[in-house]
C-alpha cells in the first residue's frame, strides 16, 4: 500500500543482453494509479545490438514515447 | 571410392538441416482465431451496443519474436463479445453506447527454455459514451504456457504461449465486463 498523498507509482522493467559488451535491450516504464494498480501510461524502447543506446538515451526515448501525442 | 549417391546423401543432409533451421527461425504473429477463448460459461448480457478499440500491441518483424497486432486483438475481442453475447451488439466507428478500450501494457516473453510462459498485462477500460464517464478501469494480468509437447520448434512454442496469454486475458476481461451492472 503506497503512503498517503501519492498520485502515481512508476515501475520499470529492463532487459539486458550481451554482445561483446552488455547493453540494454528493452526498457518498459509504467505509471500506475496507486489505488487500483491501473496502468495510466506506458512507454517502451527496444533496441538490438546494432542500434544499441545508452541507458540514459533509452530512458529519454521511453519518456518521450509516453508523452508523444499528448499535445495533439 | 565414394559413389555419387553417397555424395548426394552427404550434401543433402546438412542442406536439409539448414533449410529446416531457416524455416523454423521465422517468427509469426499471434493468430487472431487462436486468441479467441472458447466457452466462457454463462455471462450476463448487457442490452447496449459497444465499440472496441485496442492499442499497445505491435507487429512481428522477421527477426522478432511473436507479438500481438492491435487489429487482431481487437477482432478477437469483438468475436468473443459477439459469440458470448456480452453486449447486445458490436459497432464500428463513432457509434455505440459504450466504448471498450484495451491497451496492452506488457508482454513478457522468455528468450530460451523448454517450457515457455508468457505474461501479459492489459489495461481494460469501459467508457459510457453519452456522459463520458468511466464505468470500469481494470488491470488484467494473464499468462499462457506452451511446452515441447505443444510444439518442438521454439518460435512456434512461443507463439502458442503468446496466444494462450491473450486468450486468458480476453477471458478475464470479458468476465469482469459481464459482472458489471450497467
Amino acid at each position: 500500500m503506497p503512503p498517503p498523498g501519492v498520485d502515481g507509482i512508476v515501475t520499470y522493467v529492463e532487459k539486458w543482453m550481451w554482445d561483446i559488451t552488455m547493453y540494454m535491450l528493452e526498457l518498459t516504464v509504467v505509471i500506475r494509479d496507486p489505488q487500483s494498480d491501473f496502468p495510466l501510461a506506458t512507454g517502451n524502447s527496444y533496441h538490438t545490438s546494432l542500434t544499441r543506446k545508452s541507458p540514459r538515451e533509452m530512458v529519454d526515448e521511453v519518456i518521450g514515447n509516453i508523452y508523444k501525442g499528448q499535445d495533439k | 571410392m565414394i559413389r555419387q549417391d553417397q555424395i548426394c546423401k552427404l550434401v543433402a543432409a546438412p542442406a536439409a538441416a539448414l533449410a529446416l533451421l531457416l524455416l523454423a527461425g521465422c517468427a509469426s504473429p499471434a493468430n487472431r482465431q487462436a486468441m479467441v477463448p472458447q466457452a466462457l460459461g454463462a455471462l450476463q448480457t448487457h442490452p447496449y451496443s459497444v465499440r472496441i478499440q485496442s492499442s499497445g500491441g505491435s507487429d512481428t518483424g522477421a527477426l522478432d519474436s511473436s507479438n500481438i497486432p492491435d487489429a487482431d486483438l481487437k477482432s478477437a475481442i469483438e468475436e468473443t463479445v459477439v459469440s458470448n453475447k456480452v453486449f447486445k451488439s458490436v459497432v464500428q466507428g463513432k457509434d455505440g453506447d459504450y466504448e471498450l478500450s484495451v491497451r496492452v501494457t506488457s508482454l513478457s516473453k522468455p528468450i530460451i527454455g523448454f517450457s515457455f510462459t508468457v505474461k501479459m498485462e492489459a489495461a481494460w477500460s469501459l467508457l459510457k459514451v453519452s456522459d463520458q464517464s468511466v464505468v470500469m478501469r481494470k488491470s488484467i494480468k494473464s499468462s499462457g504456457t506452451a511446452t515441447t509437447g505443444d510444439a518442438l520448434v521454439g518460435v512456434t512454442r512461443l507463439r502458442l504461449a503468446v496466444e494462450a496469454s491473450a486468450r486468458d486475458n480476453i477471458s478475464q476481461g470479458l468476465q469482469a465486463l459481464s459482472a458489471l451492472k450497467l
